[in-house]
């Protein structure tokens, strides 16, 4: 187990350049958790999360000959955020109330991994407050969704979350700051899913 | 405290849209040792850090939902997507071609239409001689004893005038332009245009055109009244450059001439040409800008499409 994962992402990627498949898979399991948690909170739906994430490997590696180096990592990230946008469109095509279908699972959707971790009562508010999080997060415009997810969740600084997006990076600030601006509001207004916001609550008086 | 009033007067637009970076540590520095000295000043500004770091650490702690299956791609999944990837370089020469043949289409259809304008340019103003002429023509006609036979019918010259325009318009107009005193205004404007066409037929044709009565279907008219070595350049310029001709040479004498046919045989015919002609090069010309426009975004769009595959 340890010798895939100890060579850097560079390795790996020259290798399956000249048609390691196993180097490339040692690649996806890298990355995988990222690229499907991408997926998960930008569509907000499990299934259509694991279509545009494994969509997403299979673009990379048929993209593969062009990846020019730099971040692999942000490279495939790019490739999942742009799978998901299309993921997306295909599927409101799909359906004609899309975004109410759409809304009725988000609400379902953070309570996904059922059997995450074992954590009792603390887990279950977590989970409505992810809840609540991922529903507002939906509601976003997707640009801002993107930039939102790639910063707070997956810990991106903001030049790699524009260079994932192919913006710039004062794009990526007002997104972040208009997008935050909207998750700000619904945490106010649901203070009791969120302790820390009993705090904020009181801070405002 | 004397500081405090300012900040907290001042409004707080400008901290809020930094305040995001603020807390990500994404502001220089300068930027952030700015904000630092404000929050220390203004409790809103210090509520609202707080405020955005609980946001902060409300994301942060979304659970990484771990994958629910693997994405490993099987070796079935990588032939195909190698099957796949073929076709995907294919599309990319598909687009380069297809913009080839559009280019290609585009440029016939330029020529198509560059003939066409001749024709009946060389037609058009026929006929619009015809018009007004019916009664001038006889006169005029006769007086040009070269022209005389190709004016027989005006609308008959039009049918003519196709078949002998392609090789005589271009030939005229440089070299009688230039040489002709009258034309003297008319050679700033038509040297630029004429000069594509002067090289095809310079001296040759020229004098075959006074003469030849063949030419006569667009010159004759025009011709008549100059002299048969100017009278070809009047008229012949009209093709190609009709729009400046008309101006420069309307200031020397054709402005009168457009409604006087009958007066001014010679002035008349070059007016009349003229004048008849631009009408008809607005059009031309701008569906040949517009499909030469096509063309071009025909290519960038393949172009760009291309890049993308």
């Amino acid at each position: 187990m340890a010798d895939p994962f100890d060579p850097p992402d560079e390795r790996l990627v020259s290798l399956s350049k000249d048609g390691s498949l196993g180097a490339f898979n040692s690649l996806v399991e890298r990355h995988q958790t990222a690229v499907y948690n991408l997926c998960l909170r930008l569509l907000g739906q499990s299934q259509a999360a694991e279509d545009a994430a494994q969509e997403a490997f299979l673009s990379a590696f048929r993209a593969l000959p062009s990846f020019a180096g730099g971040s692999f990592r942000s490279w495939l990230l790019r490739i999942a955020a742009n799978e998901s946008k299309d993921e997306l469109r295909r599927r409101r095509r799909k359906d004609a109330s899309a975004s109410l279908s759409l809304m009725y699972d988000n609400t379902e959707l953070p309570l996904e991994p059922p059997d995450a971790a074992p954590g009792a009562e603390l887990l279950y508010e977590r989970k409505e407050a992810a809840a609540a999080i991922q529903h507002a997060l939906l509601e976003l415009p997707f640009d801002q969704r993107q930039a939102v997810i790639l910063c707070d969740l997956q810990g991106l600084a903001y030049d790699e979350v524009a260079r994932v997006t192919g913006s710039s990076l004062g794009t990526v600030k007002s997104r972040i700051h208009r997008g935050r601006g909207r998750l700000r509001k619904v945490v106010l207004k649901n203070p009791e899913l969120f302790d820390v916001t009993r705090r904020l609550d009181g801070g405002e008086r | 405290m004397l500081m405090a009033i300012p900040w907290s007067v001042r409004p707080h637009g400008r901290w809020r849209k930094q305040l995001d970076a603020y807390v990500d540590g994404e502001l220089t520095p300068p930027e952030h040792a700015r904000f630092d000295a404000h929050v220390a000043s203004c409790a809103r500004c210090a509520r609202q850090v707080e405020d955005a770091r609980a946001l902060n650490a409300i994301l942060r702690s979304m659970p990484e939902v771990p994958a629910p299956r693997s994405f490993r791609l099987t070796p079935e999944m990588a032939n195909q997507a190698r099957a796949a990837s073929a076709p995907v370089a294919r599309p990319s020469r598909v687009p380069l071609f297809v913009a080839q043949l559009a280019t290609g289409v585009a440029v016939a259809a330029l020529a198509t239409v560059f003939a066409f304008d001749r024709l009946s340019s060389g037609s058009s103003s026929n006929g619009t001689l015809a018009a007004p002429r019916a009664a001038s023509a006889p006169q005029s006609q006769a007086a040009s004893g070269a022209a005389g036979a190709a004016d027989s019918g005006g609308t008959k010259q039009a049918l003519e005038a196709p078949s002998s325009t392609p090789a005589d318009t271009p030939t005229p107009s440089p070299t009688p332009g230039v040489a002709s005193p009258s034309a003297i205004g008319v050679t700033g404007a038509g040297l630029p245009s004429a000069t594509p066409t002067t090289p095809l037929s310079p001296t040759p044709v020229a004098p075959a055109t006074g003469p030849g009565p063949s030419a006569t279907g667009e010159s004759s008219p025009p011709a008549v009244p100059t002299a048969p070595p100017g009278a070809g350049t009047p008229p012949t310029p009209s093709p190609h450059e009709e729009a400046p001709f008309g101006p420069s040479g309307g200031n020397g004498s054709t402005t009168p001439l457009v409604p006087g046919l009958a007066q001014t045989p010679l002035a008349p015919a070059t007016g009349t040409t003229s004048s008849g002609r631009s009408d008809w090069f607005v059009p031309t010309e701008a569906g040949l800008a517009g499909l030469a426009a096509i063309a071009l975004i025909t290519t960038i769009v393949l172009a760009r499409r291309r890049r993308r595959n």
